[in-house]
């Protein structure tokens, strides 16, 4: 403050630089509070977990079939979703006989997968595969950081892009893919 | 109601961080405005977190949650430890927190107001140095004297209550203990909070705090603002006085009678942190610096108003 009890432009700049911080600490502490469920659950900013299928459909509005599932349950954590405004679902499942993780369910209804759900594995093979009412999907071979490998297929329709990363026999992929396009309406 | 509840209870911490925040950075040393600070902090979850649920429902919607907001208590729903959900255990143990907090300041008032309802009959001929100290700040301050109780007692009591009709109530030891010129300070200090019907802006902070008893920030603001307004009347006095010494000596006196008769006033907690609080009252008067209410101090209130009510908007539980 001056002698003359105004206030210099240096005094407002001070003023205005301590609102920045109270306001944008305020701002930057609650946006990082709101990551930490997030973090402790290991999914990225954006993406957010389901308790159960029904929640997942609700969220996004995409149909997930859970009934074209039977041999497979979610895992705990396995079901998550992404924003409405770029609606997209991932569900993890293992298999009922053996409890080992199987397939990941990718559902979304743009024409790509976010990458957020669904992480990018290198690819060393890649295939196009004819499937029912006259989709085609591909067929990439990739390999998990951990050695082993999965298939993954996708494929795109009118209701959007679906995807499925399987570690299993192919000829299981290509029944549970088949059984999805003819079960879409 | 439960997620409105939890949200004042975010809103009010938040307010109250930011708020602290902002007069710890950029000290205000002039206590009428710190109290308007003060008293925006207990808005944010008096007022504005009722008004945003009820005008904006939409804030409660998946996609605001999800995609607008900076934070969402919900998204805390799915963490569990060892099947605990640690967002409601800390709810609950914050509204245990506010809830005690509220009635360790309200047990010691209704105290007081029973015991002022007790010794209504106790009332003597009043001395002739207080009125004439009442009847001279009343008129430095342009309004009439109030009404005066006094209580027959040792203990140096001089409060002012009532909420349509202000009342000063001193007690005989008071004008035992306090010289003149103490005296005419303590009650130029009454008088200010009569002049300026702070027993009702008292009566108020108690409603807020009543109605969000469990809301721990509000206690704390409230407790807060109570202090600002305290040392804006004792400013006030000091201003009227030209000198603080009177007022800091018949302060200190009060303390040292305290501390000498402890069964006089009640050797409580509660009793030590309001003696601790008229301490820092008697280090603020004497390090009181000057400062005009000018540009800056209000631009900060109103940029802070704005700021606060924008993050609290987009800030969910």
């Amino acid at each position: 403050m001056s002698h003359n009890g105004r206030y210099s432009v240096k005094d407002m700049g001070r003023a205005g630089l301590v609102l920045a911080v109270v306001l944008g600490g305020t701002a930057l502490v609650l946006r990082t509070a709101d990551a930490i469920p997030g973090w402790l659950a290991g999914v990225p900013p954006g993406v957010r977990l389901c308790a159960s299928l029904a929640e997942a459909e609700a969220r996004t509005g995409l149909r997930l079939d859970p009934n074209l599932f039977a041999a497979y349950e979610p895992v705990a954590d396995g079901i998550r979703v992404t924003a409405k405004s770029e609606p997209a679902a991932a569900v993890t499942m293992q298999w009922r006989q053996d409890r080992r993780i199987r397939l990941t369910l990718f559902r979304a209804r743009g024409k790509e997968i976010p990458a957020a759900l669904r992480a990018p594995l290198p690819s060393f093979h890649e295939i196009a595969v004819p499937l029912e009412k006259g989709h085609s999907a591909s067929l990439k071979a990739e390999a998990l950081p951990d050695g082993s490998v999965w298939q993954d297929m996708e494929w795109a329709s009118a209701l959007g892009a679906t995807a499925l990363r399987f570690n299993g026999r192919t000829v299981e992929l290509l029944r549970v893919a088949r059984r999805m396009i003819e079960a879409a309406p | 109601m439960r997620t409105l509840a939890a949200e004042t209870i975010l809103h009010g911490i938040v307010a109250a961080v930011a708020t602290l925040m902002f007069l710890r950075l950029r000290p205000v040393h002039v206590a009428k405005i710190r109290l308007r600070f003060w008293l925006l902090a207990l808005a944010c979850p008096v007022v504005l977190t009722p008004v945003c649920s009820l005008l904006a429902p939409f804030r409660r919607g998946e996609t605001f949650r999800d995609e607008r907001a900076i934070f969402s208590g919900s998204h805390f729903a799915n963490v569990q430890w060892q099947g605990i959900h640690p967002g409601a255990a800390l709810l609950v143990a914050l509204a245990l927190m506010g809830t005690a907090l509220f009635l360790r300041d309200l047990i010691p008032f209704a105290w007081d107001v029973m015991r002022g309802r007790a010794n209504r009959n106790e009332v003597v001929a009043t001395p002739k140095a207080l009125v004439v100290a009442v009847e001279r700040a009343a008129a430095a301050l342009g309004v009439s004297a109030p009404r005066l109780l006094v209580e027959v007692t040792r203990q140096p009591i001089l409060i002012c209550r009532g909420l349509r009709r202000p009342t000063i109530v001193a007690s005989t030891g008071l004008v035992e203990w306090l010289a003149p010129d103490e005296l005419e300070a303590a009650v130029a200090h009454e008088m200010n909070h009569v002049a300026r019907r702070d027993p009702a802006l008292g009566w108020g902070l108690m409603l807020a705090r009543g109605l969000f008893f469990f809301n721990p920030a509000i206690q704390l603001i409230a407790r807060a603002a109570v202090q600002e307004i305290e040392r804006r009347a004792d400013a006030a006095a000091v201003h009227s006085l030209g000198n603080p010494r009177p007022l800091v000596r018949g302060l200190q006196k009060i303390i040292g009678v305290s501390r000498t008769n402890p069964n006089q006033l009640g050797a409580s907690g509660w009793q030590d942190l309001h003696l601790h609080a008229i301490e820092r009252r008697c280090r603020v008067l004497f390090d009181e610096r000057a400062e005009s209410p000018g540009t800056p101090a209000r631009w900060g209130f109103v940029a802070l108003a704005v700021g606060l009510g924008v993050i609290l908007f987009f800030t969910v539980a």
